[in-house]
């Protein structure tokens, strides 16, 4: 039977419960929703799904997995049991190995075979070989595929086998009943590996300790006599040449190697990382400092962002020159402006305004008006729920340049996960450690990529490259402070927002609604500002220098800015005597004054055209003429009046009205404005994951298989998929020829007998027996397989 | 968080209410680690450098301390990076000692070492060194120890110098308490400095700096090479110390331009030893003319930099700094804290001026409006002219007459830098005007004079007013002209103007002349006076009030 359908019927047999529990830990299996058990098998087979389940599994579960996958025959009658796998597992009894079992089967994973000796025997899923890789438990490929593919190999088992009987090593038992040099050398591994040790010259035991871990090394091929070791294995075929430079073990040796077993030892659980401590008080110093350092500057990137929006560039994301503006305005370093548009788009503080492609900041003020403990929870809920990687920014591109703030390229969909997974590993590392009162553990990233790789060993490579950049922007959001978690990141952790929010709001201190001023002209914030006091002083002083309080630099130039805005001298004046703590002193009062004093001396105002008489009555009668209305007709002085009109529709107007103008010198048509290009939006959009399996989702689910308790016939385009693949694997394995129907380049259908080689990104290499040539046929052409009975070749 | 009158910012300054209750707590307790940097009415400003936190490491601070400190007395959380880079830079110093070895001499020595390793494969310092006695320990050719311990400060590895200091000849010094005592700050620098061994002291103007420096000498009793910037520092210092202490005439030399004396207290200035001829300083003999027990560097922050050069080669003797500030326009406190040694003494100026020791003048900025032609001659005059045209504004001499008037019967001072202007300035208030072809006799008399209250006002050039001491006055104005850069402008303020004897404080006039360059000048020394803790007002001509 197929080992799909097996699956389906597997899937079946099982409760409500256990499906839930499938559903849930494999919610993609689900998503869309499939019609029966036959599609839910053919989907769990899928090789993506099976890639994103593995993901889930921790350390020993993987292991056992791949043991597992190692040991079972496929094709045999009945799968691995906990007694079959305990020989290949070090010092694990059979009972300790069962809920392994259970659990990978409960995941649908393994599907159960017939019961052996009274216990239940198991099967791995024929897309595990693919998902796990070429390298699974990190053994080397077989030799007998080694050999297939290493015409040159087949030679060096034979000859290797010769030397290690001539050096008195016994060759393979005669009732072996081996029938390849292959199996011979395996046969002589198992049985004789000390022996064969023996022979060998000395440091070669190092060598294959090395690469029975990981089974391909790098060795460049030198001159014979370079490495006594290498070529002492490779001329006994214990190792063979890739290529020029590199080497793999075989399995079989590595499994001598490990002492006949696959995994030498099964890590059941997590490392403790041995860790230092910090003071608590420090702790809660650096993050609370920090989170209102962030919440600050975030602030102020928005006034400035509001005040020229951030351009992108055309291949996506915000371009160094606009990042070191950013950089220069707020006063921080480059790295830090990434993170926090990072944020600020996160938090949807900033827009993408897809007219000019430019970063806006976002038009509701209600960032304003929050309180700091409010403003934080948005940015953290946000922060973690986003598949963004803000600490890719500034990274190597495999293409060459750096990758740029809010581009795509970083973007990581599994970022949210593994901010959890980080949390959680936080808080248990944290719970574990013991420390002298006072003081809380310092959890710094190897440890806690060396405890996340125990839980998630296949997410080993993203935790590495993720979880330094995530614990600086942890570091920077309080939820840890000097590489401690905090009872922020605590609370965050068990998603216990509002206790966050409550302990944040006890600890941050009340805004302040008051300044010093100081006649060095400037006025000194002792603290964070109300956001509305803070917004008008910054309207009359420029500010200055970077951390909790800030202060902020009178000049006459920052107070005619104030001028601008439509301020007077007494409302500033006593908008300072409001708000001051101290007297407002005499000089920054004189140079109020005196500014406000001089101030429009010079007046500019809108003009696009004047009419100039020395004939004032003329311009008079011009004025009160009802017909001019339209022309936005002010009299500026006795003989001048300007228009809001272009000097030619002026002239045109005025001549409609019975007058002769004369147009006078650089009187030129007004230039058209340009329209903005209006290029679509460069950038991402920043969004959050939309694949989130409800309760009702599964509730429907649950009904849907249900109500078709049994496969039908020809139930979904999927499942057969699933099983026409499924069957070239087959076919492949046991070398037997299918019968192939297909669609040709020219759409024609055919039926052709093949013999198919392998299976690979969306291609099939087949065998044609009548031209006896290869040929490759894409999987999407083909229509469907069935085997050809008893048709077994050796291609 | 504790409710404290410090705020530390990330950007490495720390600012310090003034009017907390714990603020004179605070201030000494962050006095020893952060360098003061501007000191306005409510707020003050320190900056944290890695000089000031290993002046903090010299003087037995470690990074435990100063941490607490802040943390104690910070108001909000204090920037962790800030806190990691503070223990980073003091564990930095003391890490390599120069040490006398009984048996190699000078030595240089590590706890540590990588760090050892580090310097000698420094290409420059590799030539100061002799042989590797053991892992720890190098020998180092002893006319090196100044070059290696600025070359080891550059590096960011500042060496501890624990090899001590030669005797010199002894000479019996005393001070000469009579109807005077030495205050107890000064007490307590010279104390410090000399357990330090060598190092500056740093008091702000008329705290009574040469005081510190008779009472070093007191201490060491042996003969002293004292450095001062000028001549005319140079005979404040002889008469301060004829008066103060046991030292007579015949025991201290003068060795500047005009006179040549070696004594056994020997007075030398900036100017004589820098002189060169033939690519050669004729007087540097000096240096080794006596075997001097100790050397005092006045006016530390104008050190020049051939007398770095040649304080390098004298770091066996005992050598004390005196300064009012550590900040150098030029940048090179390095120099000072690796040559001369590092800060023992710091009093917060505000402390000395709360015991009553000092007080600073009030600033008044009076503007005045240019008349419209010289407005418009303005608008039109090249760059180069500008200045002139502004600060000789004939506006400004009714001003100053109008000032006169206000401060009739007080020593007062007109300053300026145009010899025209000055002249009319003369002739209209009837005073005497001193500039540089005064002769040396004349303006002796005229000061005396003035000293003397004979004479209320003087007018004074700019020129007459950097070469001759200036005696004190209550009011000062100033028509034209800066007063020396800025850091010179507030040290002659406070030397130059001292209290009324009713207490009330010295005034001192700027005339500007409104929306050209001498605003713009004005308004940069609005800044500094103010940031130095001077009262500041502006008036409107206009608005002098008459007597």
């Amino acid at each position: 039977m197929s080992a799909i359908r097996a699956l389906a019927e597997d899937l079946a047999s099982r409760s409500d419960a256990e499906l839930r529990k499938l559903m849930a830990a494999r919610p993609d299996v689900v998503l869309p929703p499939v019609p029966d058990f036959a599609a839910l098998a053919a989907r769990a087979s899928t090789r993506v799904s099976v890639q994103r389940a593995l993901e889930g599994l921790n350390a020993p579960q993987l292991m056992v997995l791949e043991a597992v996958a190692l040991t079972t025959d496929l094709d045999g009658p009945a799968g691995s049991t906990s007694t079959t796998l305990k020989r290949a597992i070090a010092s694990m009894t059979a009972k300790a190995l069962e809920p392994y079992l259970s659990q990978l089967h409960g995941l649908a994973l393994l599907r159960t075979g017939p019961v052996v000796k009274s216990r239940p025997s198991f099967f791995p899923l024929e897309t595990l070989h693919d998902a796990l890789g070429p390298y699974p438990a990190g053994l080397g490929r077989p030799m007998a595929a080694l050999a297939r593919q290493y015409p040159g190999y087949v030679e060096r088992i034979r000859s290797g086998l010769e030397l290690l009987q001539a050096a008195g090593v016994p060759g393979p038992t005669d009732n072996s009943g081996t029938d390849s040099d292959a199996e011979a050398l395996a046969a002589v591994l198992e049985s004789s590996w000390p022996r064969i040790l023996e022979t060998a010259p000395e440091r070669t035991w190092d060598l294959v300790r090395k690469l029975s871990v990981s089974p391909v090394g790098s060795a460049k091929s030198g001159p014979p006599g370079t490495s006594a070791p290498l070529d002492w294995l490779l001329d006994r075929g214990l190792l063979i040449r890739l290529d020029a430079n590199h080497v793999e073990l075989p399995r079989e040796v590595g499994i001598a190697a490990r002492g006949g077993l696959i995994i030498p030892s099964l890590p059941v659980s997590p490392p403790v990382p041995q860790l230092t401590s910090v003071r608590i008080s420090l702790r809660d110093n650096a993050a609370f400092g920090a989170i209102a350092e962030t919440l600050r500057i975030l602030t102020e990137l928005l006034g400035s962002v509001q005040a020229s929006p951030v351009a992108t560039l055309r291949t996506g994301g915000v371009g160094v020159r606009e990042i070191r503006r950013l950089a220069e305005a707020l006063r921080i370093d480059r790295a830090q402006v990434g993170w926090l548009l990072e944020l600020a788009a996160l938090a949807r503080l900033i827009v993408l305004d897809p007219d000019s492609s430019r970063w806006m900041a976002a038009a509701d003020g209600s960032w304003h008006l929050a309180e700091r403990d409010e403003q934080w929870s948005r940015l953290v809920r946000t922060w973690l729920d986003s598949e963004r990687a803000p600490s890719l920014v500034g990274g190597q591109l495999s293409t060459g340049g750096a990758v740029n703030a809010l581009s795509s390229e970083a973007t990581r969909t599994d970022a949210p996960a593994v901010r959890r997974r980080i949390l959680s590993a936080a808080t248990a590392l944290s719970a574990e450690a013991t420390h002298d009162d006072g003081r809380a553990c310092v959890l710094d990233a190897p440890s806690l990529i060396e405890r996340l790789t125990w839980h998630q060993p296949r997410l080993r490579r993203r935790f590495t490259r993720l979880v330094p950049g995530m614990i600086d922007e942890m570091g920077h959001l309080g939820l840890l402070g000097s590489g401690a978690l905090t009872e922020l990141g605590a609370a965050i952790a068990g998603d216990r927002f509002d206790d966050a929010e409550a302990l944040l709001r006890d600890a941050l201190p009340e805004p302040l609604t008051h300044f010093m001023l100081q006649a060095d002209l400037t006025a000194v914030a002792p603290g964070y500002l109300e956001p509305h006091v803070a917004r008008e002083l910054s309207l009359l002083a420029s500010a200055e220098g970077q951390g909790p309080a800030t202060v902020y630099r009178f000049s006459a130039q920052s107070v005619r800015g104030a001028l601008d805005e439509g301020q007077d001298a007494a409302g500033i004046l006593s908008f300072l005597e409001r708000h001051s703590a101290t007297e407002v002193p005499q000089p920054l009062r004189y140079l109020v004054e005196d500014t406000a004093s001089r101030y429009g001396s010079l007046r500019v105002g809108p003009a696009f055209s004047y009419v100039r008489s020395d004939d004032d009555d003329a311009l008079t009668a011009l004025l009160a003429d009802p017909g001019a209305a339209a022309l936005g007709l002010v009299r500026l002085a006795p003989t001048v009046v300007a228009a809001q009109a272009t000097p030619s529709e002026l002239a045109a107007a005025l001549r409609e009205l019975g007058y002769s103008p004369a147009l006078e010198g650089g009187a030129a048509p007004r230039q058209g404005a340009r329209a903005g290009t209006g290029s679509a939006p460069s950038s991402s959009a920043v969004r959050t994951n939309p694949w989130v399996l409800t309760e009702d989702d599964v509730e429907a689910q649950m009904g849907v298989l249900r109500g078709s308790a049994r496969p039908g016939p020809g139930a979904g385009a999927e499942s057969e998929a699933m099983i026409g693949l499924e069957t070239l694997r087959t076919a492949i394995r046991t070398k037997r020829a299918v019968r192939m129907g297909f669609a040709d380049s020219a759409g024609n259908s055919t039926r052709q007998v093949f013999v198919p080689l392998s299976v690979h990104a969306g291609r099939v290499r087949v065998f044609d027996p009548e031209k006896e040539t290869e040929r490759v046929i894409s999987v999407h052409r083909i229509m469907d397989v069935e085997t050809v009975e008893g048709a077994s070749t050796d291609a | 968080m504790p409710n404290g009158p410090l705020i530390v910012q990330s950007d490495k300054t720390i600012l310090l209410e003034v009017d907390h209750e714990q603020a004179t707590e605070a201030r000494h307790a962050i006095a020893a680690f952060a360098e003061l940097e501007r000191a306005p009415e409510h707020v003050h400003s320190y900056r944290l450098t890695p000089l000031g936190l290993w002046n903090a490491r010299a003087a037995g601070l470690d990074a435990e301390q100063v941490l607490d400190t802040l943390l104690k007395y910070s108001r909000f959380p204090v920037p962790h990076a800030l806190l990691v880079d503070i223990e980073e830079t003091m564990s930095r110093y003391g890490r390599l000692r120069l040490e006398k070895d009984a048996q190699h001499g000078l030595v240089l020595r590590t706890t540590d070492y990588p760090v050892l390793e580090e310097v000698l494969h420094a290409k420059k310092i590799e030539p100061l060194l002799g042989p590797r006695i053991d892992g720890e320990t190098v020998v180092v050719h002893s006319s090196q120890r100044g070059q290696l311990k600025q070359l080891l400060l550059k590096l960011g590895w500042p060496a501890e110098d624990l090899a001590g200091y030669v005797d010199g000849t002894p000479h019996p010094i005393m001070l000469n308490e009579d109807g005077w005592t030495l205050r107890p700050y000064q007490k307590l620098a010279t104390e410090n400095f000399w357990a330090g061994g060598s190092g500056v002291v740093v008091l702000p103007c008329g705290a009574g700096k040469t005081l510190v420096g008779a009472a070093a000498m007191a201490t060491s009793s042996t003969t002293t090479l004292i450095l001062v910037t000028n001549t005319v520092s140079a005979r404040q210092w002889k008469d301060e110390l004829l008066k103060r202490t046991s030292l007579t005439e015949e025991e201290i030399g003068e060795y500047s331009g005009s006179v040549k004396e070696v004594r056994p207290v020997t007075i030398a200035t900036y100017q004589v030893l820098t002189l060169r001829r033939g690519g050669l300083y004729p007087h540097l003999e000096l240096l080794d003319a006596n075997d001097w027990g100790l050397i005092v560097y006045d006016e530390v922050h104008l050190l020049p930099a051939p007398i770095f050069r040649m304080t390098a080669d004298l770091q066996a003797r005992r050598r004390l700094g005196l300064t009012a500030t550590l900040v150098r326009e030029d940048g090179r406190e390095g120099e000072v804290f690796s040559l001369i040694g590092p800060k023992r003494y710091d009093a917060p100026w505000k402390d000395i001026e709360a015991q009553g020791y000092i007080a600073p003048a009030d600033c008044v900025e009076v503007r005045v409006d240019l008349p419209r032609d010289e407005r418009v001659a303005y608008a039109m005059a090249d760059d180069g002219d500008k200045y002139r045209l502004c600060a000789t504004s004939e506006t400004k001499t009714s001003v100053v007459e109008k000032l006169v008037a206000a401060h009739k019967g007080e020593q007062l001072l007109v300053i300026g830098q145009y010899i025209d202007q000055l002249d009319e300035l003369g002739a209209r208030l009837d005073a005497p005007i001193i500039k540089g072809e005064t002769s040396v006799k004349e303006r002796q008399r005229l000061f005396n004079a003035f000293r003397a209250g004979e004479l209320n006002t003087l007018v004074v050039s700019k020129v007459a007013n950097f070469s001759i001491d200036l005696p004190e006055a209550s009011v000062a104005i100033q028509v034209s002209g800066s007063f020396g850069s800025r850091q010179e402008e507030a040290q002659r303020l406070g030397r130059l103007l001292r209290p009324k004897s009713d207490g009330r404080a010295a005034r001192f006039y700027t005339v500007v002349a409104r929306d050209t360059l001498d605003q713009d000048f004005a308004a940069k020394r609005q800044r500094f006076l103010a940031e130095q803790g001077y009262a500041y007002t502006i008036l409107d001509a206009a608005d002098i009030p008459t007597p």
